[in-house]
């Protein structure tokens, strides 16, 4: 049995076949975030009122997940990431321990003797020794579901999934919560790879600051509000290209200074690679993530490397279909791959 | 009205290039639209690259921002920069591209102000002749149902103007706007039949217009005459197309216009009307078309009259007629007026199958109604009737029905076996059992391929007649992974369920990297603008403290008893 689970900092995903239907494929996805609630009686009932399941930690009344966003009026507070900056909490252990039951939730029960689940982990951006523990957390966690665990880079997966026009040939760029990564590919074959943390909750942040989109608690004390500053860059959906108003040419310098980052990284990677296409044939460029849907985004990233490029590459760059899915799905092909016609009896 | 006759020429061209979508709809297309001295539609008979696409539609602008809209896709994939005095990158166009070219420079001369409509159906250019023009207009000009479910998006604009993910019927269709019609049960009547019905409809409600109108183009020879009776003295009389030599028809071409007759275009384009006043230029187009007809015909200018009734069929067989140089002159009009012998036997028998399965469906209603009081201990009289006509059918009826409204497949009932009455009376013909089936699905339009499935849902075998491929032409089977990497496997959202009565050990913590009044020491980076100001350690808690030491020494020299100084605000919030 395959499935793939992508642990990214702000949503996560799993892919599963359809236990009803084996030719179908079923998605779990749900935020990693949580919302504290105090643990009052009028906060328990509002909450069965309101039909919002929720834990109970010491002294809190904990929302996980999509829900969150439904209690999070009751506490005032943005909601709390499980996987902040793309770093398992060290010290938060109803963090941990909401991972772990999100995790038993979203992977399908093993009905083969063995079962394989291709993962990716955060915090790749933050080091080797942050990816390491996030790696040894999670893999473990698979494991208590019975499955092998698989390992995979975001940017890999992705090429996987959204790269098939250009035969797996090229630089998939996967723009996270937390993470760019991007990775060179030539037939399949990783050249290079790279992620560094930074990432669209970076941006949302800074927006908050800027324009002091902040909540207050009961206490007095003051926090950004970054999940409003994602609600209006979701909802007005602005162009990056064409920013109407201060809000919007904040977010497009924003994320001018990201595309910069990775335009660079890309481009002085690609001077000492030999990626293996024709001559003067551009290089195929897949964005990914969900950055990418972002409007104006591939515009400004391919307007970016061509400014950055010191040689005479030229670059095709496209949004992938569904962009927001194409790591897990990625993930999931391979382990297709993986299990392949020898892995017959890991594939049924 | 002035706006009532800009309207009614949107109208007239939006049924005149959806009549002409329909016919191509078999071939890949490419549409152009935007800063172009000729928008329209392409036939892609070779592969050809975007910048070509582009170039043949005469940009306006020497560089120009060309944004691409793939074929199903809600979103624009990539927009690109394209010199016409640069190399050409190679991208290639693929079928049901909407090109929408946006000029980097000032104007050469004023572009036909276009926009793009796609539908399930294909893609259709509407010339935009006033600027009040909005979206119900263009439903309505093309014949969509606004009211029934569908759903219509704005995917492109340009000027860098958002794209509208959902737009009114009163939004103003701009130039360059791209619009998406979801309309899972509103449609477009894909046949040259159904540009008619739309543009009846529309021109009962403006009357006051007239059109001139195109005699009958002589026939040749003696081959029989097929003319519908609402069409006689309206319309060119159609020939048996069995008679004709098998022949395409082209349109009018952009890129490489034909040098001779015999040479066809490589990239052809639907030529959509240019702006300006609509009786103008149908009056240039009718003289145009009276030299171009004398020239194949050999008969004299026709004069022109004035009429309410399908100028745009006349006009269609002005075009088609201008535009192809075929041995016989009547053949494109037959082709572009999307009348035939065949045709009409296609109408009619669909007309008839839709006959025998409103009768099926209204008997099997009626059926089950009764099975369902029988059910309740109602009239027992008829429930013995339903049981001799539909004993099986029924009870899968039932069960569908009661989580879904929708109906069931007439295949799946043909399937029933024998005894069945439904199933003897369409039943015998493969085909038909299939056509009837594609009518009517299960769960949401999908009938389930594969025999297991099928199996499933109706509790018999799959039957022959659905698993038969009717369109004559084996389906590529494709492998899972292939699937996979194409992206066409379905993928059905379930929502994680996490345990009830959840206990967790441990005290949650507020999201500290989120308070902003203190100073930020864990935002992640980069810190463009504070990390030059970052302070070592936490203001905040000193400044706490040199207020309560202040208190303090205040209140010792008070002689009032002053609060211990621990400050407790870590920055943390715990």
């Amino acid at each position: 049995m395959i499935c793939s689970i992508d642990f990214g900092s702000s949503v996560i995903r799993s892919l599963f076949p359809n236990p009803e239907a084996p030719e179908r494929l079923c998605l779990s996805s749900t935020r990693s975030e949580y919302t504290i609630v105090p643990d009052t009686d009028v906060h328990r009932k509002t909450l069965f009122g309101q039909g919002v399941p929720f834990a109970v930690c010491e002294g809190a009344l904990l929302v996980i997940g999509n829900d969150a966003a439904r209690a999070r009026w009751m506490s005032r507070l943005p909601a709390s990431p499980l996987l902040s900056e793309g770093r398992i909490p060290q010290s938060d252990a109803p963090a941990r321990q909401i991972l772990y039951e999100l995790t038993q939730a979203m992977l399908p029960p093993l009905t083969t003797r063995r079962g394989v689940c291709v993962m990716t982990v955060p915090g790749a951006g933050q080091g080797e020794a942050v990816a390491g523990l996030n790696e040894e957390f999670l893999t473990r966690l698979v494991r208590m579901k019975g499955y092998t665990p698989i390992v995979i880079g975001a940017a890999e997966a992705a090429m996987l999934g959204a790269c098939l026009d250009s035969l797996f040939t090229g630089v998939s760029v996967v723009i996270g919560a937390e993470t760019v990564s991007w990775c060179i590919a030539r037939r399949g074959l990783v050249l290079a790879t790279e992620s560094f943390a930074m990432g669209t909750r970076w941006v949302d942040m800074e927006i908050a600051r800027r324009f002091g989109v902040q909540v207050w608690d009961a206490e007095g004390r003051v926090f950004l509000d970054t999940d409003q500053a994602v609600s209006w860059r979701i909802q007005s959906d602005p162009n990056l290209r064409s920013p109407r108003d201060d809000q919007e040419t904040a977010l497009s310098g924003l994320f001018g200074v990201l595309i910069r980052k990775i335009a660079e990284t890309i481009t002085g990677a690609v001077e000492t690679l030999d990626i293996g296409l024709r001559p003067f044939q551009a290089i195929p460029v897949m964005v990914s993530g969900g950055g990418a849907l972002m409007a104006g985004l591939p515009e400004m990233l391919h307007a970016s490397l061509l400014e950055c490029e010191a040689r005479s590459h030229r670059y095709s760059v496209a949004r992938t279909t569904s962009p927001e899915l194409a790591v897990v799905r990625g993930a999931y092909v391979y382990g297709e791959l993986e299990t392949g016609p020898g892995c017959a009896e890991i594939a049924a | 009205m002035d706006w009532r006759k800009h309207f009614l020429c949107c109208c007239v061209v939006a049924a005149t290039c959806h009549t002409i979508a329909a016919q191509d709809a078999s071939q890949a297309t490419l549409t152009v639209i935007g800063d172009v001295a000729s928008p329209g539609k392409f036939a892609l008979q070779t592969p050809i690259t975007i910048r070509s696409a582009v170039a043949g539609a005469s940009p306006l602008a020497e560089a120009v921002n060309v944004t691409v809209l793939r074929h199903g896709q809600p979103r624009s994939q990539w927009t690109k920069l394209i010199r016409l005095s640069a190399r050409d990158s190679g991208e290639n166009a693929a079928n049901g591209d909407v090109l929408v070219v946006e000029a980097l420079s000032q104007l050469q001369q004023p572009a036909p102000r276009t926009a793009a409509v796609r539908t399930t159906t294909g893609t259709t250019v509407i010339a935009i002749e006033d600027s009040g023009v909005v979206v119900g207009d263009v439903l309505q000009g093309l014949g969509i149902d606004s009211s029934v479910n569908s759903r219509v998006r704005i995917s492109a604009r340009m000027r860098g103007q958002r794209s509208l993910q959902q737009a009114g019927t009163s939004t103003l269709v701009q130039h360059g706007d791209v619009l998406t019609v979801d309309a899972p049960l509103g449609f477009i009547q894909a046949s040259a039949g159904a540009a008619e019905s739309a543009y009846s409809e529309w021109n009962s409600q403006s009357t006051n217009v007239r059109y001139p109108e195109v005699p009958p183009i002589p026939t040749l020879g003696a081959a029989p005459l097929i003319v519908s009776p609402g069409e006689a003295g309206l319309v060119p009389p159609v020939p048996d197309m069995a008679s004709w030599p098998s022949q395409e028809m082209h349109t009018d071409s952009l890129v490489a216009r034909p040098e001779t007759d015999s040479e066809v275009p490589e990239t052809s384009v639907t030529k959509t009307p240019q702006r300006g006043d609509m009786e103008e230029s149908l009056s240039e187009d009718t003289s145009d078309v009276v030299v171009s007809l004398e020239q194949q015909l050999g008969v004299s200018p026709v004069p022109r009259e004035l009429s309410t009734l399908r100028p745009a069929k006349s006009r269609e067989t002005q075009t088609a007629s201008k535009t192809r140089v075929l041995p016989s002159a009547v053949q494109p009009t037959v082709a572009a007026s999307g009348r035939s012998y065949g045709t009409d036997l296609i109408v009619i028998s669909v007309l008839l199958l839709g006959g025998v399965w409103m009768f099926i469906r209204s008997y099997r209603a009626s059926a089950m109604a009764v099975s369902r009081t029988g059910s309740a201990g109602g009239r027992e009289g008829h429930v013995a009737v339903t049981a001799n006509v539909l004993p099986t059918a029924t009870q899968t009826e039932g069960a569908l029905l009661q989580s879904s409204d929708q109906t069931v497949s007439g295949a799946a009932v043909s399937a029933r076996g024998s005894g069945n009455v439904v199933s003897e009376s369409y039943g015998g013909s493969a085909s038909t059992a299939a056509s009837v089936g594609s009518f009517h699905r299960v769960d949401g339009g999908h009938v389930p391929e594969s025999a297991t499935e099928y199996a499933k849902v109706y509790g018999t075998p799959r039957p022959a007649a659905l698993t038969a491929d009717t369109s004559g032409r084996q389906a590529p089977q494709r492998s899972r992974l292939d699937n996979l990497l194409r992206n066409a496997v379905p993928i059905d959202h379930v929502t994680p369920q996490l345990p009830a009565d959840l206990n967790l050990y441990g005290r949650a913590q507020n999201p500290p990297q989120y308070r902003a009044d203190s100073e930020h020491t864990t935002i992640n980076a980069p810190h463009f603008e504070r990390s030059r100001t970052r302070v070592q350690g936490n203001v905040a808690e000193n400044r706490l403290s040199r207020i309560l030491q202040a208190e303090a020494v205040a209140a010792k020299a008070s002689g009032v008893s002053a609060p211990p100084v621990t400050s407790r605000h870590d920055g943390n919030g715990t």
